[in-house]
């Protein structure tokens, strides 16, 4: 039960996180000077949006459920599980920020799928 | 030979340009100088936009495929030499936080997390969420050698296939355009 909801909480508050700070990104535009200069002034232009903190306080839930498990469980099993962002995030692109998912990439995520139980099974 | 270069060049400019000569008789470049061609659209060169657009993110690709297992590998480490969190009480979990907090390994982690997460952060401003995060995750493979050989984790073979069956996801998923919100009709 422990390690469903810490590997729930990695999944689903990581990718919202991801997806927060993709929407605020995008917002920010495209980086096409690599100055530091310019490199902090983006950083600071991307720390006044809401979006970016929404993103930061999901993704730092995520973080210490991650640490968590990895105390008693193995890098090779977590990580391989933390996959079913995948699914997380094909959803939240569609619904979220209005991504269109091909055919393709919904036969990849089911393979992802395939790959994330049959690692599973290795849980001993 | 105009028809042999398929009506891309003239005359005139074949004998003009005699260096361009070597370019016709090789028909996959023919093919896709033709290809090139058709999808010059007034919106901008479709081909030219795509293949700058996947020169411009595999460099980041490739630090992301590695600073992310590596930070993985380290808080792994670091979270082993805290010892096992049991309990979700504040009072519990207080002095693990400062272990963790002090624990060198972690903050080596942080280090490479955050290495990963700037390029992450570039890799969505240049291309689409959906793209970047199955690019990125060829990075599952990479976390399990590193386990391995780092942390001499026992990985039994179904362990391995269950990581390569992931991996063949993640090509698949990412070997689509970069840019689906801007090029719908090709996603």
């Amino acid at each position: 039960m422990r390690e469903t909801v810490l590997f729930f909480l990695i999944v689903v508050a990581g990718t919202a996180g991801e997806l927060s700070v993709s929407r605020a990104m995008k917002s920010v535009g495209e980086v096409h000077d690599f100055r530091p200069k310019s490199i902090l002034r983006f950083v600071l232009q991307s720390f006044r949006l809401r979006w970016m903190w929404v993103g930061i306080a999901l993704m730092t839930l995520a973080f210490f459920s991650l640490l968590a498990i990895l105390s008693f469980r193995q890098v090779s099993f977590v990580v391989p599980i933390s996959a079913l962002s995948y699914v997380a995030g094909a959803f939240g692109a569609k619904l979220f920020l209005r991504e269109r998912i091909s055919r393709n990439r919904w036969i990849g995520i089911a393979i992802v799928c395939l790959g994330v139980t049959i690692v599973w099974w290795t849980r001993g | 030979m105009a028809m042999l270069c398929g009506g891309l060049l003239s005359c005139e400019e074949l004998e003009f340009h005699g260096l361009e000569l070597h370019v016709i008789f090789r028909p996959e470049r023919s093919v896709y100088s033709s290809v090139f061609a058709i999808l010059d659209t007034p919106q901008g060169n479709l081909v030219t936009r795509t293949r700058r657009l996947h020169r411009k993110t595999m460099p980041l690709i490739l630090t992301s495929i590695i600073l992310g297992p590596l930070g993985n590998v380290f808080l792994g480490k670091g979270m082993k030499s805290v010892g096992p969190v049991t309990s979700a009480r504040i009072m519990d979990l207080l002095p693990i936080i400062s272990r963790v907090l002090r624990s060198e390994y972690i903050w080596l982690g942080i280090l490479c997390l955050m290495g990963f997460f700037v390029s992450h952060m570039l890799l969505l401003t240049w291309a689409d969420y959906s793209y970047v995060q199955p690019a990125t995750s060829l990075s599952y493979l990479s976390i399990a050698i590193l386990s391995y050989l780092v942390l001499g984790e026992t990985i039994s073979p179904l362990r391995w296939l269950g990581v390569t069956v992931i991996c063949v996801g993640v090509l698949l998923v990412g070997r689509t355009s970069p840019s689906t919100s801007e090029t719908p009709e090709h996603a």
